[in-house]
């Protein structure tokens, strides 16, 4: 059986303070297999970045047991293998972001060689080819995140972590964020992705972990977090509005409505009643199919409708 | 070594970036200008033909700014080195280096080496205005004059060591107060150590022997004042060098300690 490249196993960080112990994240279970993308989603202080630390051994779980590629996290030959980026990329304003990268990379043993190839590169990849040389305390909000991306992809990790990656970007790099994390996703790397972005989740995940209040109430795939089996859509033409209160009983709403088209949408078990009443009406049905619901509409519906900041 | 050396770099040049650095120099340097005001006086004393007299204000001056000097190299060392890691945590630096496959000892190695460089180019400074100063002056200093110069530079490895250590295992004003209480434990526990208590002499006897080691004469003060008469030059070479390896052993245990230790960051 192949290992998982993260495997957590009943996570438990609890933090003391002057109120008492402060639990963070409890009994979290999952793993992250080869080559995919997983979304880790979840309110503020739902305990993602306490987990993330922990997977890099900057907090030590206070139970449970956390390995990266089999080796213990925050291990000298598991960090190797990894690239992050925090939610805002911290760095050292003085240097240049040549000189922020060399020194990044030399951190991962990267050779003199190496690093004259790949920092022009990577750099120029993030749009940042013309700022190669300027002092890192004349650069945006935007430009730093990006130089934090081009850092964590140096070394070319097999696994990538980032936490919150498109935090100060603008819609433009926010797109760039995700089309690199698509072609990551294509050499086979994988990614753990923190992130309220769900419009990117959606698009880029294979995978989504909800987190609330320092557990995980969801873990499952997005094809089957969009699909709401409870649910039916179907789609008819010689629509007309007057039908709408004639199909309510059945129909729990109209999801869409254009011209003589419609889009209604029922719960499983009235769906046989909604086709016999639009038969009746004699409109035509184009398609029965499971309804979708956004990935938004899911998580709220899992988070409770806490805000996601 | 070769992540030691990079990170080495980084502190060094970090140290270059901190406006409070360059605070305390400019104050360091005040404080000589100061402490020159009786150059005047060196000058009549020579225009009288008092030889004796400007020799003596001479020396004195030399070992005031070597004593301004050395203070200066000691705070900044204390400050540079209490802060060394609190300043990254703060500042959140540290996450980004230590995702990175470096290990907390070659971090803390790094950051001490670098801070460490930065002192004792500073106290090579004033070594080297203190030598200018003795030729200058036409003073002629005792045989210990070498000696005292190296116990500026252990001085300045002690305080840095000890501080880098401590800032990384506890927050920087503890650090900071607790190097100062290391280097005066011996002298603070000799009085109890013939104590009829046993406790209290056990006590003194392990606050004597955890501390660094004592020198027992002031070097700097007697290279210009009266010559000692039996200088045990190679006692004082010894407390030297076992004052080094007490900063070095002190460093060692830091690095294990830190090592096991969680970074917690504020949020």
């Amino acid at each position: 059986m192949v290992e998982p490249v993260v495997r957590i196993e009943g996570m438990t960080k609890t933090f003391a303070s002057l109120r008492g112990p402060v639990t963070a994240v409890r009994d979290l279970s999952m793993t992250v297999e080869r080559g995919s993308v997983v979304a880790f989603v979840g309110p503020n202080g739902a305990g993602k970045t306490t987990t993330i630390y922990a997977m890099l051994g900057i907090l030590r779980p206070t139970r449970g047991a956390i390995t990266l590629f089999g080796e213990p996290a925050g291990g000298l030959a598991a960090r190797r293998r990894l690239g992050f980026l925090s939610e805002i990329f911290y760095t050292y304003p003085y240097r240049t972001a040549r000189g922020a990268m060399r020194f990044y990379g030399r951190l991962s043993g990267m050779s003199a060689g190496d690093l004259e190839e790949r920092v022009p590169r990577h750099l120029a990849r993030l749009g940042l080819g013309d700022a190669i040389d300027r002092r890192l305390g004349s650069y945006s909000k935007g430009m730093i995140q990006r130089l934090g991306l081009a850092q964590a992809l140096l070394h070319e990790p097999e696994l990538l972590i980032l936490d919150e990656p498109t935090t100060g970007l603008d819609p433009e790099g926010r797109k760039l964020v995700a089309d690199i994390i698509a072609e990551e996703k294509a050499r086979g790397t994988t990614v753990f992705l923190s992130s309220h972005i769900l419009s990117d989740v959606e698009r880029i995940c294979d995978r989504m972990v909800i987190l609330r209040r320092g557990e995980a109430v969801l873990s499952d795939t997005i094809a089957n977090l969009v699909a709401v089996s409870d649910h039916w859509e179907v789609e008819v033409t010689r629509w007309q509005p007057a039908f709408a209160p004639r199909v309510a009983e059945a129909a729990s709403g109209i999801v869409r409505e254009s011209g003589d088209a419609a889009v209604l949408r029922c719960p499983a078990e009235r769906k046989d009643d909604l086709l016999r009443l639009l038969l009746q009406l004699d409109t035509a049905i184009g398609a029965v199919r499971p309804a979708r619901r956004s990935l938004e509409d899911r998580y709220l519906e899992l988070v409770g409708g806490t805000s996601s900041g | 070594m070769d992540k030691v050396r990079v990170l080495a770099a980084n502190a060094f040049r970090d140290v270059l970036h901190k406006r409070v650095v360059y605070v305390a120099v400019f104050l360091a340097v005040v404080g000589i200008l100061v402490m020159l005001t009786p150059l005047a006086f060196l000058r009549m004393a020579k225009e009288a033909g008092e030889t004796k007299v400007a020799e003596q204000v001479g020396a004195s001056l030399v070992l005031g700014v070597l004593n301004m000097w050395s203070s200066g190299a000691t705070l900044i060392g204390l400050f540079l080195g209490a802060t060394a890691v609190s300043a990254e945590v703060k500042s959140k630096t540290i996450v980004t280096v230590l995702a990175r496959p470096v290990g907390r000892a070659e971090y803390l190695l790094g950051k001490w080496l670098g801070i460490q460089l930065f002192v004792l180019l500073f106290v090579g400074v004033g070594a080297v205005a203190g030598c200018a100063a003795v030729h200058y002056f036409q003073v002629q200093p005792s045989g210990l004059f070498p000696l005292a110069i190296g116990e500026l530079f252990v001085d300045a490895v002690f305080f840095c060591a000890l501080s880098v250590a401590l800032g990384a295992i506890m927050p920087p004003v503890a650090a900071g107060a607790g190097t100062v209480f290391a280097q005066l434990m011996p002298s603070l526990a000799r009085p109890f150590l013939a104590d009829p208590r046993p406790l209290v002499s056990w006590l003194a006897l392990a606050g004597y022997y955890v501390g660094p080691a004592q020198m027992p004469v002031s070097l700097l003060g007697h290279s210009f004042a009266k010559e000692l008469l039996n200088p045990s030059y190679g006692l004082y070479a010894q407390v030297l060098v076992e004052n080094v390896l007490y900063a070095a052993a002190v460093m060692v245990v830091a690095c294990r300690v830190f090592a096991r230790r969680e970074v917690r960051l504020s949020s």
